[in-house]
């Protein structure tokens, strides 16, 4: 197996000091500091990181390096920090490099990447961390099927081309991905999503953004689970996934509306599959000062284990039902205090119901958080 | 009695003069004396600012330099080129960086730091106020009013 980490960090290492002397190396950061309360009707053996008290699990803190090493090279990387979930680590913050790689464009329309890269699938392109950092919009983390790796290592190329005021992206790639989340009480998870592959299109202009993307992959690994003081593991193998999705984003007139939806689903009939989708809808008030958002989220699945980062839920079915939904809702209000600072201040509804199962759990958060960019 | 009215007309000359100079002044984008490109279009200059393109429309690569937030020159460019509000303008570059697939120009004190970075690149374009133009640097875009 091709292990793509000291290959980029050695290549990294031997290429800047070489160019050192004309590269513009760029230092920047973000940090998201997140404190939230829940009160949730779930089992507390079925839940990560839900407690009464006051908690900032979900804050996070990035340094972005970014080197302009000649016309056609450049090279960029982003380390983040954030909340350690595994047993005994609460408190704690796990630092992970999201993403690390080099870029060379021979010109205006040909991109070539290698290294470690997010998926150039819509959301996890452009949502996943920045959106939660600096986009004026809370969006929920649930649309992202069976397995949520956000990143893989490996090669991707795109093309763009200008239509009027249009322009289209198409991108290809491929490479082997890595998931890993351990959750306290309950276990967790070390998925390698092998043979990566898929495609991405995108159209857009000045104020709207459309997006179609598909991936299949194999993910395999074990996932661990904590059960009345025993431990099992669990050989994790359910076949190819694939996933579609379809977004699209506007920015018009002082409203901003993002929606997508996607799907995910295994080779194995009767097995995991996966639907979601959300739409978020906010309006600029006072010159941009204040946005007032609300967002709507559904997520339904059936299969036996389901990953929801960033979210209550980290469990296998505890019914047996096999098929279960989330709906989620999300009403804040988001203040920008500069240019580089905004404070949101949300209250989140999340709902979880099991088919043929009077077992129906609910979570409200009230979360304050302050964004800076820096 | 006189020579206060004639400091009152020569105050307001003034005043007319400089609000003149002040309708009159306006942006213009500038290029090295050895580009090649005699002008380009409104909708190049934007591309090229928004990191969208890294060459000139003749295949030539570019390298824009900006303007320290809250410079008038900046402002002016950032409405009547890029179409775009500071903040709007800052939440873009935001979701480039973060996603490392660009950074914004670097960003110079003035318009003479402007003008000066401009004649010493060969590659370099950049935006002034016209005020300050001289022999050292040409214009290849020029806004309408």
């Amino acid at each position: 197996m091709l292990n793509w980490r000291p290959i980029v960090i050695g290549v990294s290492f031997i290429f800047l000091p070489w160019n050192s002397a004309h590269a513009d190396i760029k230092v920047r950061g973000f940090a998201d500091v997140i404190g939230s309360n829940t009160n949730t009707s779930l089992p507390l053996t079925w839940i990560n990181n839900y407690g009464k008290q006051f908690v900032f699990d979900s804050s996070r803190v990035g340094l972005n390096v970014s080197a302009e090493l000649s016309h056609e090279w450049d090279f960029a990387g982003q380390l983040v920090a954030r909340g350690d979930t595994s047993p005994g680590k609460q408190g704690s913050y796990l630092v992970t490099a999201d993403w690390i790689f080099f870029t060379y464009r021979p010109n205006d329309h040909w991109r070539f990447r290698v290294g470690r890269q997010i998926f150039p699938l819509y959301l996890y392109s452009e949502e996943f961390d920045v959106g939660f950092n600096y986009l004026w919009i809370h969006l929920p983390t649930t649309v992202y099927g069976i397995v949520p790796v956000k990143s893989f290592n490996g090669l991707s190329v795109a093309y763009s081309e200008d239509f009027g005021d249009y322009r289209g992206i198409l991108s290809v790639f491929a490479g082997t991905g890595f998931f890993e989340q351990f959750s306290s009480g309950i276990g967790g998870a070390v998925i390698r999503d092998q043979y990566v592959r898929g495609a991405s299109l995108v159209v857009n202009d000045e104020n709207i953004k459309v997006s179609a993307s598909y991936k299949i992959s194999h993910p395999v690994g074990n996932i661990y689970q904590s059960n009345g003081g025993s431990e099992l593991t669990i050989p994790f193998d359910i076949g190819n996934v694939q996933n579609w999705s379809l977004g699209v984003s506007t920015h018009l007139n002082s409203f901003l509306f993002i929606a997508e939806g996607g799907t995910s689903h295994t080779d194995i009939p009767n097995t995991d599959e996966d639907k979601g989708f959300y739409a978020t809808l906010g309006y600029e008030l006072l010159n941009a000062t204040l946005m007032p958002n609300v967002t709507y989220a559904y997520q339904w699945t059936k299969n036996a284990t389901v990953f929801y980062p960033d979210s209550a839920v980290f469990a296998s079915d505890p019914t047996g039902a096999l098929q279960k939904s989330l709906s989620q809702l999300i009403v804040g209000i988001n203040y920008r205090a500069n240019l580089s600072t905004i404070l949101k201040l949300s209250y989140e509804r999340d709902e979880l119901a099991y088919r043929n199962s009077s077992l129906n759990f609910g979570a409200d958060t009230f979360s304050l958080a302050v964004d800076a960019i820096f | 009695m006189k020579n206060r009215m004639l400091i009152r007309i020569g105050f307001m000359s003034f005043l007319i003069q400089a609000s003149i100079c002040e309708a009159a002044a306006k942006i213009v984008v500038i290029g090295n004396l050895t580009n090649k490109n005699t002008s380009i279009e409104a909708s190049e200059v934007s591309k090229i600012f928004l990191g969208k393109v890294r060459s000139m429309p003749d295949g030539s690569p570019v390298k824009p330099v900006d303007q320290l937030s809250g410079k008038k020159s900046r402002v002016e460019f950032l409405d009547k080129v890029l179409h775009k509000s500071e903040p709007a303008l800052k939440s873009y570059w935001a979701s480039i960086i973060f996603t490392g697939n660009g950074s914004p120009p670097t960003a110079l004190e003035d318009d003479k730091a402007v003008k000066k970075f401009v004649s010493e690149n060969t590659d370099a374009i950049g935006y002034i106020d016209s005020s300050f133009l001289d022999s050292s640097v040409k214009v290849i875009y020029s806004p309408p009013d």
